[in-house]
């Protein structure tokens, strides 16, 4: 009996046709880079761009009416829900926020602006990596002015903290950016992402590859790293150092 | 014109007993090469289509578990960077049994019961241990409507069109749906002891079917 079981299942397994490829692998390098980078996403990346659009935003809140329409970048784009609270739209540069600005300028000492949601749609890429970020803050956010002198603020969100100094140069805004941030998953793992000590520079830069449309991205050079937990066993590292205009170096566990 | 109808009328009347005789006749030695009323059949079939559509990871509708769910640069989600992996799935594809009644010679009603068993290994993408397999089968039953076209001793071929239900589950799944085959062209070769094979489409099979049936 149990022959006849062996071959019938032998002649099954044989026969049976494969209907899926495997859905994910192993984690590798890879995987952590792209980790590490999600992070970077959360903690640098969105909060530059948030200042970034908010300067320009509260620029544009200033101008007359007139010369509002003749703002491309953000007219027709702002949403006024009254009460100092306004909704900006993501066709201004991937990022979707609702912010209260409690009647105060962005650049005034001790102002608090507060986000309801936040969301950010990006993308990085070098010769190693391609990689789309979609980030979301669901529980909102609060940007504060820290220092008027130095251009300071600090960004506050869903464990996301980071200080955020503006760089002004002749063509762009140039971003000093020291965060850290931590994620808690339900099963025990966690991890633990910060820029290096001297933190890292954000600027946006124009592509033009020539077979497409020019495009925006953004230039980093610093280093940031994350660290991943097991309760309080580390499992994995990745640490990704930038240079602008060359791949970025990564050191991982795997 | 009256007689004109009349005689019309007679051979109009005339042609059809006499077709109604042939028809018998073609009937009674039909009955003497074909004396069998019902048939049973064992058959394996194609790729199960709906099944393969519905039940494994990887398609679109079948994330079902938070840490199967690929991980997005920004989510802050760390169980799907190290959730489960799913190794490739299988599925045996349907294996059924059916009876048949054969009503007339050129139509045959039959209903069809069959399953479809399923499996895949799942591990752990931390380190590619082994975390559990997940099993699953999937039953389906058709009524088929069968119409015969070639009619000889041995050789009988058909087109069938069938409607019924499927259910079934597969790691925490468990689904009912409709089910329906159409098969343009079918074959038996043999008498009381027969090998059929037929071509169709439809959601338990694609591609077609073959096995072993047997009448009395």
């Amino acid at each position: 009996m149990k022959k006849i079981y062996a071959y019938m299942m032998t002649i099954l397994a044989l026969a049976s046709c494969q209907v899926t490829n495997p859905y994910s692998k192993v984690v590798d390098a890879n995987d952590l880079m792209i980790y590490n980078h999600g992070e970077l996403g959360r903690c640098v990346t969105c909060p530059a761009e948030l200042l970034d659009v908010l300067i320009g935003f509260e620029e544009y809140l200033n101008k007359s009416d007139e010369d509002k329409m003749y703002d491309q970048k953000y007219y027709g784009r702002i949403t006024d829900y009254g009460s100092d609270t306004y909704g900006i739209s993501a066709q201004i540069s991937g990022l979707n926020c609702t912010v209260d600005t409690g009647g105060k300028s962005i650049w005034e000492e001790g102002a608090e602006w507060e986000f309801s949601v936040i969301s950010y749609y990006g993308h990085y890429n070098d010769s190693q990596l391609y990689i789309n970020h979609d980030i979301y803050f669901d529980k909102g956010g609060v940007l504060k002015m820290e220092n008027p002198a130095d251009s300071v603020w600090t960004f506050h969100a869903d464990n996301v903290e980071s200080r955020v100094k503006m760089i002004r140069t002749d063509s762009t805004r140039v971003w000093k950016v020291e965060g850290h941030c931590r994620v808690n998953g339900e099963n025990g793992l966690s991890s633990v992402s910060a820029t290096g000590a001297e933190g890292m520079s954000v600027r946006k830069v124009w592509v033009d590859l020539g077979t497409t449309y020019p495009r925006q991205e953004i230039s980093y050079s610093g280093s940031f790293s994350t660290d991943l937990f097991k309760g309080d066993e580390k499992i994995d590292f990745c640490t990704m150092t930038f240079r602008p205009g060359f791949a970025a170096s990564c050191t991982t566990s795997r | 014109m009256k007689r004109i109808l009349l005689t019309a009328l007679a051979l109009l009347i005339g042609a059809m007993a006499l077709a109604q005789d042939w028809r018998a006749e073609r009937n009674k030695a039909f009955k003497e090469k074909f004396p069998y009323r019902y048939e049973v059949r064992l058959g394996w079939s194609g790729y199960p289509i709906l099944d393969a559509n519905n039940f494994p990871n990887g398609y679109s509708g079948g994330h079902r578990d938070y840490d199967i769910m690929p991980y997005h640069p920004g989510s802050g989600d760390v169980d799907a960077l190290y959730g489960t992996a799913y190794a490739p799935e299988y599925m045996t594809g349907m294996i059924s049994g059916e009876f048949s009644i054969h009503f007339k010679r050129w139509f045959t009603l039959a209903v069809e019961a069959g399953f479809n068993g399923i499996w895949g290994e799942v591990y752990d993408k931390y380190d590619g241990s082994h975390v559990r397999t997940n099993r699953g089968v999937t039953f389906t039953v058709i009524p088929h409507a069968r119409f015969y076209w070639v009619n000889t001793r041995s050789v009988r071929m058909y087109s069938g069109i069938g409607l019924g239900v499927g259910l079934g589950g597969y790691d925490k799944e468990f689904m009912v749906y409709p089910a329906a085959q159409l098969s343009p062209v079918g074959i038996t070769a043999g008498r009381k002891i027969f090998f059929f094979a037929e071509g169709s489409i439809g959601t338990a099979y694609m591609g077609g079917k073959f096995g072993l049936g047997y009448r009395f």
